[in-house]
């Protein structure tokens, strides 16, 4: 009996096995001497940060980037690059309160709007624009030509959902896309 | 550090052998698949099986050779609350070497926490078990686990991980109690093919009331499909 049940369960395991298609997202970390040289220099001579640094290669679909990550005076900073070195933003974690009032309010309007209950889980504020200009954003906090959106991650109840999202935000607060966060299974946790 | 987690792990069991303390030690595998049978609805089916390769009872020696222990069957429905509560009942058929194979209903209660880069797991699990030739066993239970991903921020297809847990059980049969601890420590691996696997000690110690304070170290390996 047992032997039977064993086979059919085997037969079944294979079958699943065969028919699963997803897309394949990874990170792995890399040392600095495996990045990009541009990269290592600009991040090294823009934050005077050689130490505690951490660098990571991701792919996700047909993209590929390197992205460090790092804190520096209390705040956690990731920079990506592309693959060959080349910018492409700077997120910095921070909390609610941080945020601009006008932003607060908008994010907040959002919300209630859209949602009978929500809860965030973690802001981060995107920079994009020229090397340059972000640069001198960097060094003196000023510059009128940089990009600036909030990546917002929230669980949101509505009647009838109680999803995960990750909500971008422009710098007044207003929603320009969002995206449900899935969660890997985590079944070998609690069965 | 991958090689001195295996010699970690195999190592374990042999040197809580030679204080001892093992009364019986053996292999675990396991095999879960889980599934969405509708958008609310999950299905998990569950193999396990014991089996024993050494025993040692107190003031003897060991005594090595190979027995099955038992062969649970476990299938749940589950449901999610919300992103990180679930809820899920379940049924056991448990067959047992002794010939006592018995019944037991499941229902369970998971949290799932996400600190920063780890995962932390918490089960509240009640079970009943019937058996033809003894009391029904009403079962407590609590169990947190921990899995850290060792080579980047985030887990991701590929690449290996560690899991702890323990878990606490408590049990009342024929009006006496019991108490159970189990500890593990495993090596996994998430393929790109979403399936887990994992190996370690899965090390037991139960009968706290009883003279006769037992201890289990089983090797367990365990392989997970999620669809």
């Amino acid at each position: 009996m047992v032997k039977i049940i064993c086979v059919v369960w085997l037969v079944c395991l294979f079958s699943l096995v065969a028919n699963g298609q997803v897309k394949i997202e990874k990170e792995s970390k890399v040392m600095s001497s495996d990045v990009p040289s541009n990269a290592v220099a600009w991040v090294e001579e823009v934050f005077d940060q050689k130490k505690r640094m951490n660098w990571y290669f991701e792919t996700s679909g047909e993209s590929q980037s390197y992205e460090a990550k790092f804190y520096q005076k209390r705040k956690k900073y990731s920079v990506e690059f592309s693959k060959d070195g080349t910018l492409e933003d700077i997120e910095v974690l921070i909390h609610w309160r941080r945020l601009p009032i006008e932003v607060k309010q908008n994010i907040s309007k959002y919300f209630s709007e859209h949602f009978l209950k929500t809860k965030i889980r973690k802001i981060q504020i995107q920079y994009t624009g020229r090397d340059e200009n972000l640069k001198n954003w960097i060094v003196s906090k000023k510059s009128n030509e940089i990009i600036v959106k909030y990546e917002v991650e929230f669980y949101g109840k509505t009647s009838s959902t109680k999803k995960l999202w990750e909500g971008l935000f422009d710098k007044e607060g207003e929603l320009l896309m969002k995206r449900e966060i899935i969660l890997e299974p985590s079944n070998n946790l609690f069965f | 550090m991958r090689k001195l987690l295996l010699i970690l792990f195999l190592l374990l069991p042999i040197q809580i052998m030679a204080q001892g303390t093992v009364r019986l030690f053996g292999f675990f595998p396991e095999f879960q698949v889980g599934f969405k049978a509708t958008e609310k609805l999950k299905v998990i089916g569950k193999i396990e099986s014991q089996h024993g390769l050494a025993e040692k009872f107190e003031g003897e020696d060991l005594d090595v050779g190979y027995f099955h222990n038992l062969t649970d069957f476990q299938g749940f429905l589950g449901t999610k609350v919300n992103p990180f509560i679930d809820i899920a009942g379940g049924y056991q058929y448990r067959v047992n070497s002794r010939g006592d194979n018995s019944h037991r209903t499941i229902q369970q209660i998971s949290i799932l926490q996400l600190p920063r880069n780890y995962k932390i797991g918490h089960r509240i699990r009640f079970d009943q078990t019937y058996s033809p030739f003894e009391k029904n066993d009403y079962r407590v239970r609590y169990r947190v686990s921990f899995e850290f991903p060792i080579e980047g921020k985030s887990l991701d297809p590929g690449e290996f991980y560690l899991v702890f847990s323990d878990e606490i059980l408590y049990s009342y049969q024929a009006r006496v109690s019991g108490l159970e601890n189990r500890a593990v420590a495993s090596l996994g691996h998430l393929s790109k093919g979403r399936q887990k696997f994992q190996a370690g000690i899965d090390y037991r110690t139960d009968r706290f009331f009883d003279p006769d304070l037992r201890h289990r170290t089983w090797f367990k390996f365990g392989w997970y499909l999620n669809f």
